[in-house]
């Protein structure tokens, strides 16, 4: 009702939001490459590392992965509220807590790398 | 000698929700059985019902040219209002009629909205500018651009098919809900309008723009075209980045539309 | 006071309307995003390790690798086009005026979209 504002609501969205727009234009792209590039040939061993790990391109992979995986995290909780699991989807942390270890572990392995 | 004209055989099945809470604790249907004219809409059937057949049968109605917003009714498990909605859509079909969903139903075919009316009260539904003119200086001048701007969520007649479309709402009464959210937004989008900010008390809340998912099917059953769906997504980019400007660069002054 | 009757929402609400079904298919797409983000970070993680990518290589070319992909690449396609259908919705543009049409801001997304895929393959490729 009136009052109830929470600042993670737009937080949170905003992240849904950048996680949808950046999968939506980066994603398809990428499945075609690891997914049909590789076995067809156009892509080797070689030209898959190298593309990995070019500066630039770590640095996309990594807003991708984490932002998807907020996209992820409060799309499919609203879901679970909408297909009457409440009971899960209102456990905010719980998703968006497995996108932040994401995000985490994404950081780490990028900066490793 | 020329054959009389035929009396009219086409006919049409109704099937009605009734609920006669003096009478016995659980909803049944009835079916009735009506004229069909090519011209008839649903509530012309109603009607028929109500004057020759049963008059116990109680529903809402009022201006039966779609302004009033008072006929709406679930027709064949949409949404409907009943006086632009004609038996030759479902003709030779049967004609299922049942009250709004997602409203509690007082008795047969009559809806308790004062839900709904409540929540439009809470989004502060006026004009609210940033400087009171006195009145000698003349009314609030607007362009046509200007008007544009928020002229279709003002086309609003508060029928509540929104309400009964939305699953959000049927599944969390507390959700603020399709038309007063778009009705918020029409005031936001009005240049004469500074209450933005006063709005957020209930637009920002928790159980408000956040809540929808954008199902969508608010704006499809609209009979007015007024867009609520589109409404709310504008005010979830429009609040949002007001808010990360609040966060990101307290001092940056000025209201953003 | 007489009682009200309240009817719920029937648990399957979504399965009967086809509007209901699509925008639910459109949300769950996003467990597609989510795991093939996963495959990105476990693709990552074996780039780190020379001695083994070799065999991860491998497998992404195996039918099973294709398929999977195949399939994820169909939800994330769904959601790129419905998410790009949407955004005229909320990005509302106007000129003086004017509004710019709905199906410009539409189609300058997709071309953006097909722009960015280009560039991406391209440079990936080479």
């Amino acid at each position: 009702m009136t009052g109830d504002r929470r600042a993670s609501d737009p937080f949170f969205w905003l992240l849904f939001a950048a996680g949808g727009v950046v999968s939506a234009m980066l994603m398809p792209v990428m499945i075609v490459l690891t997914g049909v590039a590789i076995p067809v040939g156009w892509l080797s061993e070689a030209g898959l590392l190298g593309a990995i790990r070019h500066p630039l391109s770590r640095l996309v992979l990594f807003v991708v992965v984490s932002l998807s995986l907020f996209h992820w995290a409060h799309r499919f909780r609203y879901a679970l509220v909408d297909l009457g699991l409440g009971a899960v989807g209102r456990r905010a942390g719980l998703f968006y807590g497995l996108a932040g270890v994401g995000t985490v572990v994404a950081g780490w392995l990028f900066v490793r790398l | 000698m020329e054959p009389a004209e035929p009396e009219p055989t086409d006919r049409v099945s109704l099937e009605v929700f009734r609920y006669r809470p003096e009478i016995e604790d659980q909803p049944r249907f009835q079916v009735y059985d009506t004229p069909y004219h090519s011209d008839w809409v649903v509530l012309d059937a109603l009607n028929y019902v109500k004057d020759e057949v049963d008059p116990t049968l109680s529903f809402r109605w009022s201006c039966r040219m779609g302004v009033c917003g008072s006929c709406g009714m679930m027709v064949n498990g949409t949404p409907r209002l009943t006086c632009e909605t004609f038996l030759r859509e479902y003709h030779p079909g049967q004609v299922r009629v049942e009250p709004l969903a997602n409203f509690p139903v007082i008795r047969d075919l009559v809806n308790n909205i004062d839900d709904f009316m409540g929540k439009l009260t809470t989004v502060k539904p006026w004009l609210m500018p940033d400087e009171i003119k006195p009145l000698e200086e003349g009314e609030y001048l607007q362009t046509p651009g200007e008007l544009a701007r928020y002229k279709r969520f003002s086309m609003c007649i508060n029928c509540g098919l929104c309400y009964a479309a939305c699953p959000v709402y049927g599944l969390d009464p507390s959700f603020t809900g399709p038309a007063a959210l778009a009705l918020a937004q029409r005031y936001n989008l009005d240049s004469r309008d500074g209450g933005k900010g006063q709005r957020a008390e209930t637009v920002m809340s928790h159980h408000a723009i956040w809540e929808c998912t954008y199902v969508g099917d608010c704006t499809r059953v609209c009979p007015k075209d007024v867009d609520p769906a589109g409404a709310i997504q504008m005010a979830k980019l429009s609040y949002a980045t007001d808010w990360a400007i609040s966060v990101l660069l307290p001092r940056v002054g000025g209201r953003r539309r | 006071m007489t009682r009200e009757y309240l009817r719920r929402l029937p648990r399957n609400w979504w399965v009967r309307k086809a509007t209901y079904f699509s925008f639910m298919v459109r949300e769950l797409t996003s467990l597609a995003v989510a795991a093939y983000a996963t495959f990105l970070l476990v693709l990552v993680a074996k780039a780190a390790r020379q001695d083994s990518f070799g065999r991860f290589f491998e497998a992404l070319r195996s039918p099973a690798s294709i398929v999977l992909h195949l399939v994820v690449l169909a939800l994330v396609l769904y959601h790129t086009i419905t998410w790009i259908a949407l955004t005229p919705k909320i990005l509302v543009v106007r000129r003086g005026d004017e509004q710019v049409s709905p199906r410009l801001i539409a189609a300058s997304n997709y071309l953006a979209w097909a722009a960015i895929s280009g560039v991406v393959a391209w440079l990936v490729l080479r």
